[in-house]
């Protein structure tokens, strides 16, 4: 089934002989909430996410009309991005510029080291700009792959790679799984527990095993019981 | 301990772990009845919940109760049952077990801890399937108790194709099994599971994670019910080792030809079948000399293919010659012996009339080819042809092959091949279909072998179904070709298709003027996206520093593939040898008693209440509580609709305070209820929890305002 939301508008603009090539777009989100905007060009463009504003913002000069939809021309390639009827995973190259600041001070270096980038979460477009739509969007987490003086490359993972994910997650332990106030946990004191039956609030949401049926080994020379027996693990 | 909780989806047998063991030394006296003294109870954790119920049990090799394939009970249920020598037979004085939704859901469990030691703490286990046994050995001594148990695994979301959720239910559907992967591991892992409502829905943020269109469109495809009865594919495995989220995938994935991948933040899941072209390729796209043929793919190839999977259907053990009912009696005469004994229960099916399709108990066998069983208010019939088997011979294992002899040859090839003799390679590859049936086994199968190596012209099986005759016998191996080559992204075609539409798994064809030899229609393997890249430009903008402006030098290092998609591609063929829909004949070590799959329907905690009833529940605040319900109808299963009155129930504050119930005395594998609270209904086997609820703090000492909770259905 071919991709969705190829227009016939869209087309007609893509097969044309002329006129101005895609852009390349990234939206980034860090965990902290902070969103950025790069392009290879700048361009006013609908954003695919928006968060709160970085605070080198207030300190620059330049301030765009808005910021959500201004893309700073700080990106400069997006490649290796493969896709395969398989579940192979793979990681495409993100790169942005690190030059931009001032004599002493880089602007995307500071932001690095302010923010989290390490999961941050991402779109990568290929934006049509006559047709103000989109011929390739890719969403995913970055990771950094190196900073220099110059760039700064990122790793570019799949959103859903089901490699990165543990399929039994939960291990028969006398220690509770579940994340403390989840709703699987059901605790909404704001204390947080000690994933213990002990310490658990909501016992009968207690996700561990506290009995285990031990047999006892066959009697060799010494006579031992051969009963069954339940082992108490209260924790 | 330490061990990974397993996660099940399908139908399965096992014991599960043990996690309580008990015996009971003076009689005494709970909500259930009597436990007499010498009773052993038993406690056996299957894993993550919540799993939809249990078909089969049987405890020390002896079948205890069972479903047939229509959800009605087989035989006599030995649940609550004194046996008539207790000096040589064991009694099942209980039985029960737990869905695993939030705080466990096996009320009748509860009570049981108080009767164990002071020293094991009593649990819900929460979120996890479990279940509990009563049992009293011989007087006599002997037995122990070790249970064996059919399973219907994971109960999944099912949605529609906009991705509202449209129910809630045990299913062997792949693409629901795939789709409840990844919201458990990764896009919704938290959420509860109300014992009545269900799971937590989703939110529009997650429900977006998913391409419904394509979702809907791969499970209605794989519900699809083949002339035989069967939906096209179902899955059932059970996982219990520490793997991945990939590998699980891989496994659902395998048993209905599915491949997925993500784009733009939505997962796509579709089954590999035959279908249309959606792209032409014309020379003029192709960037010059970068297009390249090659069969390394084949070459490294297995080609003998070995399907592993356990039998969902019950092995037949003889074949039905002449099938005679009468008012109260059914004659069965077998071609072969059978082992047929009195007071077993067999499943009989294939017979020419279908109404004799059922299961016994065997009350004679006069001879070594008759089996006769009593029944009651039959109606005369004699008819012909059929099979039998027994249930305790479901998940049995099996292990038929396809070789692909051409291919074995070709790479086997050491001496000239007009020398006398026949010389192969054969490279083994051996699939685990987990828990399956032959017939689908051997489609997959059959997919996975011509899929990867193309039409064996040497197969007369084959060439027959593909061609519905033998012409094609002894024509020369064509092998499938792998392709590489460079587009220019932005082509669009003669009709108007745009190329970075086309992702994995869609079909392309390539016209002659690309290359002629290789015109044809291909599928999209890998896609290697090259976005136009562009040098970093000076910004207009005031203040702003570019790059460009800051060291006079810096561009963006233009990607030499800049604009250029890449594409790997292979041979596609849609031959029905290769998407057959078509059951492959089992032979005689293979057959299977037909129409005698699980029970997939709701079972004893899969209640269907009717629509348009409506239960009502009326509390108040204060000292004491009632509750009060409409009348109301229950269907367990597919089996006798029975309508209940009206009713109520008051007591006294606490938790749990209320509680709606069903006592179906027609059913005798149920387990118990234990109610908490006074004016409560008696306990006893058979008794289905419908709602059990408890009440916020009230506000205050004093009597409220009266709370109404109304459950509809």
């Amino acid at each position: 089934m071919p991709l969705p939301g190829f227009t016939s508008e869209l087309i007609q603009i893509m097969s044309a002989r002329s006129g101005p090539a895609p852009i390349c777009l990234l939206d980034v989100l860090c965990l902290d909430g902070t969103s950025y905007h790069w392009g290879n060009t700048p361009i006013t463009a609908t954003p695919v996410k928006t968060g709160t504003h970085p605070a080198w913002l207030a300190g620059q000069a330049f301030q765009p009309a808005n910021y959500d939809t201004h893309y700073y021309p700080w990106l400069l390639s997006g490649t290796e991005f493969h896709h395969t009827r398989s579940q192979q995973s793979y990681q495409a190259n993100i790169v942005v510029q690190d030059v931009s600041g001032n004599t002493l001070q880089r602007d995307t270096a500071g932001m690095i080291v302010g923010t989290a980038f390490e999961g941050a979460w991402f779109a990568f477009r290929e934006w049509n700009p006559l047709a103000q739509q989109t011929e390739f969007e890719q969403h995913g987490r970055l990771t950094i792959i190196s900073v220099s003086e110059i760039e700064i490359n990122f790793g570019a993972n799949g959103l859903f790679n089901s490699n990165d994910y543990d399929g039994n997650p939960y291990e028969v332990s006398e220690t509770c799984q579940w994340l403390y106030a989840s709703l699987a946990c059901g605790d909404t004191t704001n204390n947080p527990c000690q994933n213990t039956y002990a310490t658990c609030r909501i016992p009968n949401h207690f996700f561990g095993y506290l009995n285990n049926v031990v047999f006892t080994s066959a009697p060799s020379v010494a006579s031992v019981s051969t009963n069954q027996m339940v082992r108490n693990r209260l924790v | 301990m330490g061990t990974p909780v397993p996660l099940s989806y399908g139908f399965f047998r096992a014991t599960g772990m043990q996690i309580n063991s008990f015996e009971v030394l003076p009689t005494i006296a709970v909500p259930l009845g009597t436990f007499p003294a010498g009773m052993q109870i038993g406690m056996w954790d299957l894993g993550e919940g919540e799993l939809d119920g249990c078909d089969a049990l049987w405890i020390d090799s002896a079948l205890q109760f069972a479903l047939d394939s229509s959800g009605a009970l087989m035989g006599t249920s030995l649940v609550g049952v004194t046996p008539s020598n207790l000096a040589t037979t064991p009694t099942l004085n209980y039985f029960t077990f737990s869905t695993g939704c939030d705080g466990g859901n096996a009320a009748g469990i509860s009570s049981l801890w108080t009767y164990f030691s002071n020293l094991v703490t009593p649990l819900t286990f929460s979120r996890r399937c479990y279940y509990a046994i009563g049992w009293t050995p011989p007087t006599s001594g002997g037995g122990s108790l070790t249970p064996l148990v059919d399973w219907r695994g994971m109960r999944c979301r099912i949605f529609d194709q906009y991705g509202n959720q449209t129910a809630y239910r045990f299913t062997t559907n792949p693409i629901w099994h795939f789709v409840d992967l990844w919201l458990r591991r990764a896009i919704k892992p938290d959420y509860a599971i109300d014992s009545l409502l269900g799971p937590t829905p989703l939110t529009a943020a997650e429900a977006g994670c998913f391409n419904w269109a394509s979702i809907y469109a791969a499970a209605q495809f794989c519900d699809h019910i083949l002339p035989n009865g069967s939906p096209r594919f179902s899955g059932s495995y059970v996982f219990t080792s520490g793997s991945t989220l990939a590998a699980m995938i891989e496994q659902v994935l395998l048993c209905c030809r599915g491949y997925w991948y993500e784009y733009a933040g939505q997962i796509f899941v579709f089954v590999d079948q035959p279908r249309a072209s959606t792209f032409t390729v014309a020379g003029k796209m192709l960037v010059p000399g970068s297009i390249e043929a090659d069969q390394t793919e084949v070459n490294q190839a297995p080609n003998r293919f070995i399907a592993t999977y356990l039998e969902l259907g019950l092995p037949a053990v003889a074949q039905i010659a002449t099938a005679v009912r009468t008012a109260t009696n059914v004659k069965l005469v077998t071609v072969q012996p059978n082992p047929c004994a009195p007071a077993d229960i067999i499943s009989v099916g294939g017979v020419a009339d279908p109404t004799l399709d059922a299961c016994y108990d065997v009350t004679t066998t006069p001879t070594t080819t008759e089996v006769d069983c009593t029944i009651s208010g039959g109606v005369a019939s004699s008819s012909t042809g059929g099979w039998l088997g027994y249930i305790q011979s479901r998940f049995s294992q099996r292990t038929p092959e396809i070789s692909h002899v051409q291919h074995q040859m070709a790479e086997g090839q050491v001496l000239p091949p007009n020398t006398t003799g026949t010389r192969l390679k054969r490279i083994k590859v051996s699939y685990d279909f987990a828990n399956m049936t032959y017939d689908q086994a051997m489609r997959l199968l059959q997919y996975e072998v011509y899929r990867s190596l193309g039409l064996d012209f040497l197969n007369p099986n084959l060439l027959q179904q593909v061609d519905g005759n033998l012409s094609r016998l002894g024509n020369p191996y064509q092998p499938p070709f792998g392709l590489t080559l460079s587009l220019w992204s932005e082509s669009v075609d003669v009709n108007g298709n745009a190329l970075k539409a086309q992702f994995v798994g869609d079909i392309i064809t390539l016209d002659p003027t690309v290359f002629f030899e290789f015109a044809g229609d291909w599928e999209i393997i890998d896609r290697y996206t090259n976005p136009i890249q562009q040098e970093i430009e000076d910004s207009t903008s005031g203040n702003f520093v570019s790059p460009v402006s800051r060291s006079g030098a810096l561009t963006s290092g233009t990607d030499q593939n800049s604009g250029i998609l890449q594409l790997v591609l292979r041979t596609f063929n849609r031959s029905v040898g290769i998407f057959t829909d078509a059951s492959v004949a089992p032979n005689a070590s293979f057959q299977t008693v037909p129409g005698q799959l699980p029970y997939a329907g709701a079972g004893i905690s899969g209640l269907t209440v009717q629509p348009g009833a409506t239960l009502t529940a009326t509390t108040y605040y204060g000292g004491s509580w009632s509750v009060s319900w409409t009348s109301f109808s229950v269907q367990l299963g597919s089996g006798v609709i029975v309508s209940y009155p009206g009713g109520g129930a008051s007591g006294s504050s606490g938790s749990p305070v209320g509680v709606l119930y069903v006592d179906d005395p027609t059913f005798g594998g149920g387990g118990g209820v234990t109610f908490v609270g006074g004016g409560m209904p008696a306990p006893g086997l058979g008794i289905f929890l419908v709602c059990l609820f408890t009440l916020p703090t009230p506000p205050s000492s004093s009597v409220g305002p009266p709370n109404t909770i109304t459950v509809s259905f």
